[in-house]
C-alpha cells in the first residue's frame, strides 16, 4: 500500500463509490453557512469527526454566527447539501440548530486539533506537520477524513496561490500542480498528537494500535521531533516492554528529561523491564540525585544488580557486561540443553552461547550455539564445551575486550573475577554500542 | 546557617545548567551592524546617547523574557507555535520576510568580518571564503552542545569592548551623569540615530533563536525563576557592551572630532588616541561579533523557516533527510559571503530590502508573541502579569513606531 499518492487517484475500497467527491478542509473552513430555509446562519470554524473510526465520519459542523460571537453552533451531520461550493447549505432548518453545543467524548476536532499541526506518520516512522486535511464525501452523504496532505502542492493551496499560478502557466501550457507531487498520507497511518479532549482511554487505544507497529529505534527517533509534553504521551501509548526499550533508545539527553517527568513508580517499572546492563546504562547518564531516587525505587534484586553494575569504572568491561547470563551445569546433557533453550526466554538465545558453571558458579566453559547444533544430544555440556574460553575481568578497559572480539572473532565473552566465578557476559553488540558511542564523544568538538 | 548556604549552594548549581540561551541571544545582538551604529552613535553624539542603555535595556529584557517564557512553558519553538495558532498564511509570509532580513543581516555579518581583519592586512578575499567555510563547517560538524560552548566562550571576548572603553580613558563622572540625563534634538538625524540603536539591538530573528535554543535545552516551568535571570544577565551584558563602546568612541572620536563610516574606520582611528593595543581590541570585539552572528544567524533561520514549514530540520539530521534545513542554511551562507566578494551586487539595495523586511517582521513578531503570552490556553499560570502587560505594550508600541518610522526613513532614503 503505497503512502503517498495523487489526490484524485487512489480512492478509498472501503469508502469510496463512483460519485464520490473529494475536496480539502481548507476549501471548507470560513465558508459562509446557510441553513436548509436559506436564512445565514455564520461560518464555518470547526469540524468534529470521529476518532475511533479507521476513516473518522463528520459527526459535527461547528458555526460561529458573528466575527465575535462567543456561542457555536453545531449542526449534527449529515447536514450539507453542497460540500465544496462557495457557501454551504445546511439540511436542517434554523431552528433544528442547537446552541452551545457539548462536544463527544469520541469527537477529535480537525481544525484544532489536526490543521497545521504535527502528528505522527506511523509508515514513514517520522513527525510530519499538517498542510491540510483531505475529505470525501460518498454517494451516501457521509463525510469521512481519508488523508492528510503534507506535501508542498498543499501549501500552496492553502496560500491561495494555485490559480494565480495557473493563470500565469496556462498559455504555456503547465499547471500549478505539476510542479511538486501532491503527498497524502492516509488517516490510518496518522497518529495525532493533540487530542487533548479526547477521553484518556479511547486516545490511547487509537494510538497504541498504530504505533505498536514500529520499532523501538523508530520510536525513539520520533521522540526525538517532539516537544516535552508530546513525549510522555507517546510513551503512555505504548505497553511497558516496548515503552522500555524505546527509553533505552532515546538519546541520553532525551532520557534524563523524560525520567524527570515520569512519576517515580513508572519510571522504575520501566527500568526493571530493561536488561540490567541497558538500565545501568541509562541510570549512569543521569544526574546523581535522580539516579538515586530511581535507584531506591526499583525492586531490591534489581537494585542490587544495577548498584553492581554502576560501580564499576565507566568504560571497563564490568560497566557494560550483562549480569543475567544463561548457565547451565557441567553434567547438563546436550538435548536438556536444547529443551531449555527452545523453551526459555529470548534472552538465553542472544548470548549467542552457553556458558557452562560448576555449583560455585566458577565457570568451567563455553558452548556456542553453533557447536551445540552439531553436537550429539546424548553428549554431557562438558564433552563439547571449550574448556579454555577467552575471558576478561571486569576492571579489564573496553578497549582491549573490543580487540578481543576482533582478533578471535567472537560473539560472545565471558566475565569472570579473580576468583574465577561467573560475573557476566558481554555480547558483540555490546561492543558494536560501546564503539559506536566512543565514536559520537570523539566525533563532537568536546 | 548551613542549609541556607547547601539552598543557594544549590540555586547556583541550577542555574548553571539554565544559563545559556539568554546570554548568548543577548551577546550576539550586539553584532556587526550593532557594533557599527553604536561606534558611529558614539563618533558623531558623544556621551549624549548614553542614556538609551537604560530603556534598550528593559525593551531587552521584556521582549526576550517573553520568548523565553513562551519556550519553557510550551515547549516549542516560536515558528511552531505560530504556525499552530496563526494558520500557514501568516507563518508563510513572516518566514519569506525573515529570509530576506536575515540576508541583509548575514551580508553585514561578513561585511564586518572582512573589516575587522583589513585592520591586520587580511584582504577580504581571503577573510571571507575562509570565514564561511569555518562557520558552515563549526556547525555542521559540531553537536549543538559544544557549538553552545564555543559561543559562551565568544560571549565573554565582548569584554574587548569594555577594556577599550576604560583603556579609551573617559571622563567617568561626565560620563555617569549623561547615563541618567536623557538628552534628545527634534532633527532627522538624531532620531534616526536613537531608533537605529534599538532597531539593531531588538532583531526579530533573535526572539526565534532565544526560545528554540531553551526548547532545545529542555528548561521546565521549575526553572522559570532561573530562566529569567539567564534573560537578565543577558540583557545587562548586553547593554554594557554598547555602553563601553558609546564611551570608547565618545572619549576619543568624538573630541578629536574625527569623522568615521563605520566600525573598522572607528577602529582605525581610536590606534592614535587610545593607543594601538585599544584599537586592535576593537578591531577583535568586531571581528568575534561578526563570526558569532555569521554562524548563528543562517543556522536559526534556516531552523526557523524549517519549523513554520513543517519540514525537516536540526543539525544532527543527514542532508537527503532534510534538503530545505540545509539548502536554506547553505543558501545564506554563501549569497551573504558572496554578495560582498562578487563586485557589482548592489549592496545598499539587498541592506535596504533587509530594512524594509524588518520592518514588516518585528512588528508583526512583537505582537504575535504578545498575544501568545496572555492566552491562558497555551500558557495556563504562565500569562503576562497586568504590570508586565503594561510595559510590554508600551515598549513594543514604541518599538513598532520606531520601526516603522524607521522603515519609511529607509525607503525615502534619508537613513
Amino acid at each position: 500500500m503505497p503512502r503517498v499518492g495523487v489526490a484524485t487517484g487512489v480512492p478509498m475500497a472501503e469508502v469510496a463509490r463512483p460519485r464520490d467527491e473529494f475536496f480539502y478542509l481548507s476549501q471548507l473552513l470560513s465558508r459562509r453557512v446557510v441553513s436548509q430555509d436559506g436564512e445565514r446562519v455564520g461560518r464555518l470554524v470547526d469540524i468534529g469527526c470521529a476518532a475511533d473510526e479507521a476513516f473518522p465520519r463528520v459527526l459535527t459542523y461547528y458555526v460561529r454566527p458573528g466575527l465575535l460571537a462567543p456561542v457555536t453552533l453545531a449542526v449534527p451531520a449529515p447536514a450539507f447539501t453542497d460540500v465544496p461550493s462557495e457557501m454551504l447549505r445546511l439540511a436542517v432548518p434554523t431552528d433544528g440548530l442547537q446552541t452551545s453545543p457539548r462536544r463527544l467524548p469520541e469527537e477529535i476536532l480537525l481544525r484544532k486539533e489536526i490543521l497545521d499541526k504535527q502528528i505522527v506518520d506511523t509508515d514513514g516512522a517520522r513527525v510530519v506537520r499538517v498542510n491540510d486535511v483531505h475529505m470525501l464525501r460518498t454517494r451516501g452523504s457521509e463525510v469521512r477524513v481519508v488523508h492528510v496532505d503534507i506535501g508542498f502542492p498543499g501549501i500552496v493551496r492553502r496560500l491561495g496561490w494555485e490559480r494565480p499560478l495557473d493563470r500565469i502557466l496556462r498559455p504555456v501550457g503547465l499547471r500549478a500542480r505539476g510542479f511538486a507531487e501532491e503527498r497524502l498520507l492516509s488517516w490510518r497511518y496518522v497518529v495525532p498528537l493533540r487530542s487533548g479532549s479526547l477521553s484518556q482511554d479511547l486516545r490511547l487505544n487509537v494510538a497504541q494500535h498504530q504505533l505498536a507497529q514500529l520499532h523501538p529505534a523508530e520510536l525513539a527517533e520520533i521522540m526525538e521531533e517532539l516537544d516535552r509534553f508530546e513525549r510522555p504521551a507517546i510513551l503512555d501509548a505504548l505497553d511497558v516492554p516496548k515503552a522500555a526499550q524505546t527509553l533505552a533508545e532515546l538519546s541520553p539527553e532525551l532520557q534524563r528529561l523524560l525520567l524527570e517527568a515520569l512519576d517515580v513508580r513508572r519510571a522504575s517499572v520501566l527500568l526493571s523491564t530493561m536488561a540490567p546492563d541497558e538500565a545501568a546504562d541509562v541510570l549512569e547518564e543521569l544526574p546523581e540525585r535522580l539516579r538515586k531516587r530511581l535507584v531506591s525505587a526499583l525492586p531490591a534484586a534489581d537494585a542490587a544488580t544495577v548498584t553492581d553494575l554502576l560501580s564499576h569504572e565507566p568504560d571497563s568491561a564490568g560497566s557494560v557486561m550483562n549480569p543475567e547470563v544463561f548457565t547451565v551445569a557441567p553434567g547438563t546433557t546436550v538435548t536438556q540443553v536444547w529443551e531449555q533453550l527452545r523453551t526459555g526466554p529470548d534472552e538465553f538465545v542472544r548470548g549467542y552461547s552457553v556458558v557452562v558453571v560448576d555449583e560455585q558458579r566458577r565457570l568451567r566453559g563455553v558452548v556456542s550455539l553453533a557447536d551445540l547444533i552439531r553436537a550429539d544430544g546424548s553428549r554431557p555440556a562438558e564433552q563439547v564445551m571449550d574448556t579454555d574460553p577467552v575471558s576478561v575481568r571486569p576492571e579489564d578497559p573496553m578497549r582491549d575486550v573490543a580487540e578481543l572480539f576482533d582478533r578471535f572473532n567472537l560473539l560472545s565473552l565471558p566475565i569472570v573475577d579473580p576468583d574465577g566465578l561467573l560475573r557476566g557476559v558481554i555480547t558483540v553488540d555490546d561492543v558494536v554500542s560501546w564503539l559506536r558511542e566512543g565514536e559520537g564523544r570523539e566525533g563532537g568538538l568536546t | 546557617m548551613r542549609q541556607w548556604l547547601e539552598g543557594r549552594w544549590r540555586r547556583l548549581v541550577v542555574l548553571g545548567a539554565i544559563v545559556g540561551p539568554g546570554i548568548i541571544t543577548a551577546n550576539l545582538d550586539n553584532d556587526a551592524g550593532g557594533i557599527t551604529t553604536y561606534s558611529l552613535a558614539g563618533a558623531i553624539y558623544g556621551y549624549r546617547l548614553l542614556w538609551t542603555v537604560i530603556p534598550v535595556a528593559l525593551a531587552l529584557f521584556v521582549v526576550q523574557e517573553m520568548s523565553s517564557r513562551l519556550g519553557v512553558v510550551t515547549g516549542k519553538g516560536l515558528a511552531d507555535l505560530m504556525r499552530e495558532q496563526f494558520g500557514v498564511k501568516a507563518i508563510f509570509y513572516l518566514m519569506v520576510a525573515l529570509l530576506l532580513t536575515n540576508w541583509g543581516n548575514t551580508m553585514a555579518e561578513f561585511a564586518g568580518l572582512a573589516a575587522a581583519l583589513e585592520i591586520i592586512h587580511v584582504p577580504r578575499l581571503v577573510s571571507v571564503p575562509i570565514g564561511a567555510v569555518f562557520v558552515w563547517w563549526l556547525v555542521t560538524w559540531g553537536t549543538y552542545r559544544a557549538v553552545e560552548k564555543v559561543f559562551l566562550m565568544a560571549s565573554a571576548f565582548y569584554v574587548a569592548y569594555v577594556i577599550s572603553g576604560i583603556m579609551a580613558k573617559p571622563d567617568w563622572g561626565n560620563v555617569l551623569v549623561s547615563t541618567v540625563t536623557p538628552s534628545f534634538d527634534m532633527n532627522l538625524p538624531f532620531v534616526v540615530m536613537v531608533v537605529g540603536i534599538v532597531g539593531t539591538t531588538i532583531a526579530p530573528w533573535m526572539q526565534f533563536y532565544q526560545q528554540a535554543a531553551v526548547v532545545e535545552k529542555g528548561i521546565s516551568t521549575r526553572n522559570l525563576r532561573e530562566a529569567r535571570l539567564d534573560v537578565a544577565i543577558g540583557s545587562l551584558m548586553a547593554v554594557l557592551v554598547v555602553w563601553f563602546i558609546l564611551i570608547a568612541c565618545g572619549a576619543t572620536l568624538h573630541k578629536a572630532g574625527i569623522p568615521i563610516r563605520n566600525a573598522a574606520d572607528a577602529a582605525h582611528a581610536l590606534a592614535p588616541l587610545a593607543g594601538r593595543y585599544a584599537a586592535l581590541l576593537f578591531g577583535f570585539g568586531l571581528f568575534n561579533a561578526s563570526l558569532f552572528a555569521a554562524a548563528i544567524l543562517p543556522l536559526s533561520t534556516a531552523y526557523s523557516v524549517c519549523e513554520g514549514m513543517g519540514w525537516e530540520r536540526g543539525i544532527d539530521k543527514k542532508l537527503q533527510e532534510a534538503p530545505w534545513f540545509y539548502g536554506i542554511y547553505t543558501a545564506l551562507i554563501a549569497l551573504g559571503a558572496g554578495a560582498i566578494l562578487i563586485p557589482g551586487v548592489p549592496l545598499l539595495k539587498v541592506l535596504y530590502l533587509s530594512q524594509v523586511a524588518n520592518g514588516i517582521l518585528l512588528p508583526a513578531v512583537l505582537l504575535f508573541m504578545l498575544i501568545l503570552a496572555n492566552r491562558r490556553d497555551i500558557m495556563g499560570e504562565h500569562v503576562n502579569s497586568k504590570t508586565f502587560n503594561v510595559v510590554a505594550w508600551v515598549l513594543v508600541g514604541s518599538l513598532i513606531v520606531m520601526t516603522l518610522f524607521l522603515t519609511v526613513a529607509t525607503l525615502l532614503g534619508r537613513a
